[in-house]
């Protein structure tokens, strides 16, 4: 332990003479007075703490390449200093949260040696210009430092809580873990069971259960003979029908089609057509030829160039 | 010095590798060898016998070894004929409500959902895709209930990969939690026509025995159009194995009475279900009907659907 050179405790502390005028004020003075002489009144408590725990050992040091850090619960800002240290210092406060509620904590130097009362703990208002002036009045006589970086804390505080209750209406996402090991499972399984499905031949089945149970009545034709004797039936009856048409009206035949027999030509005759695919995908098949159709019928192209060539004819005309 | 060792170490390690592999591919030509030889005895024996013979050998399959469900849907039970009636879906059933879906994604992504949702856009008519852009799902649930939307699928992607698919049936109705793989869309595959004509498609649901399995039948079922048009020839089927859902689209034809074509257009993909709710999108406070826990995958013959 090195003394700093202005102390010798014999000469200064002990026993303090009438007449040699202390010179050295206990801490409390110096505080009262302000801070005024900071070398000469420092704390021989504070001094040891510091001298081990600064320069040696803490529990609650953690250094890094750049900085020290202090991981004590009540350091007001968590870094490790000679004026930040919650040990080392006879007096200090900071402010901390519990349960959504900010509160003062403040340490002075009478309760120093009672640890388990040495922690004052005020709980500051919710307002927070009025939690402010709180730690203005009771801080009225602690360092700048502690007023101004307890403030700051209260504020950063503060807004975490706000940030914390306002997440708390929303809908956050919820993070899931992969599970490598069950991802792996069900890839496996899914493939086996593809395996086993066999998809397209159930699909056959059932297809083919619904043509026997008659869903597809009226919409395919499997038997060509019969499809034929039908188209004969159908063409008997309008051979039959024109005869008798002829008997009654002497001139201009017409041709006249049963509404029954016209049902069901839709119905079986439509069916030979729609087997292709490029049918289905070019159903507007028969737009585009209605459409080229027109065209022909109609202006042909070429004079459409004739017109713009007049057209720049008489624009070099003008120029 | 060292690295020669090496090289006739690997040299070494290879060798011994393709010999493991030429030893294995003998074993199984010995065992399918003498299998055939055992099968020709069993039929030998059979000829022989005639009518006495022993019957056929049937393979055991793990559908066989199901573990009993104690919800399997018998036809015509009076609970599930008024379960139906009384369904968030009867509507659908009833025909009183038209089938609209509006498509939205989780988060901004953009990478692969896109053309999932074109293709499924195609397949179910009368949807519309929304970007999504940090509307929170209930908040989602509010504005398609003012349009009028029957459904809300919202696909999610992770990793550049298409992962997941929440099917929300409104106004109140069950929400239904899939996880999608193997996705393949209709961009990737070949021989897909680029257009068809949207004729109202017809519906296979396969092997869905149990009452969930009921329940996520019409679930999908209510995003179909009413009345199929059998001259389209088009199939959406939903086969369930094993509690994987295959989703296949198809065009069918009748080469003859007891044999079809298939010709595949449209997506691919399979769902496994992960949860289903009783409302709409709600974690905190949702009821859930079911849910997967990885505890249960743990029997291979425990299946949910």
């Amino acid at each position: 332990m090195i003394f700093p050179s202005s102390y010798s405790i014999r000469s200064k502390w002990w026993p303090p003479t009438p007449e040699t005028p202390s010179t050295c004020l206990s801490l409390r003075e110096s505080q009262l007075l302000g801070n005024e002489n900071k070398d000469e009144d420092e704390n021989v408590y504070e001094f040891i703490i510091w001298s081990c725990v600064g320069e040696n050992f803490c529990c609650f040091k953690a250094k890094t390449k750049l900085e020290t850090f202090c991981r004590n619960r009540y350091n007001l800002s968590g870094i490790c200093r000679r004026k930040l240290c919650p040990l080392a210092n006879s007096q200090y406060a900071t402010v901390l949260e519990h349960r959504g509620k900010c509160l003062l904590y403040m340490k002075t130097i009478e309760r120093i040696h009672t640890p388990n009362k040495m922690w004052e703990k005020i709980v500051l208002p919710d307002k927070y210009s009025d939690a402010l002036k709180m730690i203005d009045e009771k801080l009225q006589y602690f360092p700048k430092m502690t007023i101004n970086k307890a403030k700051q804390r209260l504020t950063r505080i503060r807004q975490y809580l706000m940030r914390m209750r306002r997440m708390k209406l929303t809908v956050q996402p919820k993070l899931v873990r992969v599970n490598k090991k069950v991802e792996r499972r069900e890839r496996k399984r899914e493939n086996r069971a593809l395996e086993v499905a066999k998809i397209e031949k159930s699909i056959n089945n059932e297809l083919v259960d619904r043509l026997k149970s008659g869903l597809y009545d009226g919409f395919y034709n499997f038997d060509q003979e019969e499809f034929e004797q039908m188209l004969d039936k159908i063409g008997a009856k309008y051979e039959e029908e024109e005869e008798e048409k002829e008997k009654e009206k002497t001139g201009g035949s017409t041709f006249v089609i049963d509404e029954e027999a016209e049902n069901e030509m839709e119905a079986w005759g439509k069916s030979p057509k729609i087997w292709d695919m490029e049918d289905l995908v070019d159903d507007n098949y028969d737009k585009k030829m209605k459409k080229l159709k027109k065209r022909k019928k109609g202006k042909p192209k070429f004079e459409i160039e004739f017109e713009q060539e007049v057209n720049q004819q008489q624009q070099r005309e003008k120029n | 010095m060292s690295k020669n060792n090496n090289n006739t170490y690997r040299k070494r390690k290879n060798w011994t590798k393709k010999n493991q592999k030429k030893e294995e591919e003998v074993v199984k030509e010995e065992k399918k060898k003498q299998k055939i030889l055992r099968r020709k005895k069993r039929q030998k024996e059979r000829e022989e016998l005639g009518e006495k013979a022993p019957p056929k050998l049937v393979q055991i399959t793990q559908e066989m070894t199901r573990l009993p469900d104690l919800t399997t849907v018998v036809p015509n039970d009076p609970e599930v004929l008024f379960s139906e009636k009384t369904d968030e879906m009867s509507e659908y059933f009833d025909k009183k409500k038209k089938p609209k879906i509006c498509f939205t994604t989780t988060g901004n992504t953009k990478v692969r959902s896109p053309d999932l949702i074109k293709d499924l856009i195609q397949c179910f008519g009368n949807s519309t895709f929304f970007a999504r852009r940090n509307y929170k799902i209930p908040e989602i649930v509010e504005y398609c209930n003012n349009r009028k939307y029957t459904d809300i699928m919202i696909i999610s992607e992770c990793n550049k990969k298409i992962n997941g698919l929440i099917h929300i049936h409104l106004p109140i109705g069950p929400t239904a939690h899939y996880k999608l793989s193997s996705v393949v869309t209709r961009s990737q595959m070949k021989h897909v026509p680029k257009k068809f004509v949207q004729y109202r498609p017809e519906l296979i649901f396969k092997n869905f025995s149990t009452r969930l399995g009921h329940t996520v039948t019409r679930m999908l079922n209510s995003l179909m159009p009413h009345n199929p048009q059998y001259k389209g020839r088009r199939l959406l089927v939903f086969h369930n194995q094993r509690d994987f859902v295959f989703f296949r689209h198809y065009r069918y034809k009748f080469e003859s009475k007891e044999k079809t074509s298939l010709s595949e257009i449209g997506p691919q993909f399979t769902l496994k279900l992960r949860t289903v709710q009783l409302g709409t999108w709600d974690t905190n406070h949702g009821e859930y009907i079911w849910y997967y826990r990885s505890k249960m995958g743990s029997s291979r013959l425990k299946w949910f659907l």
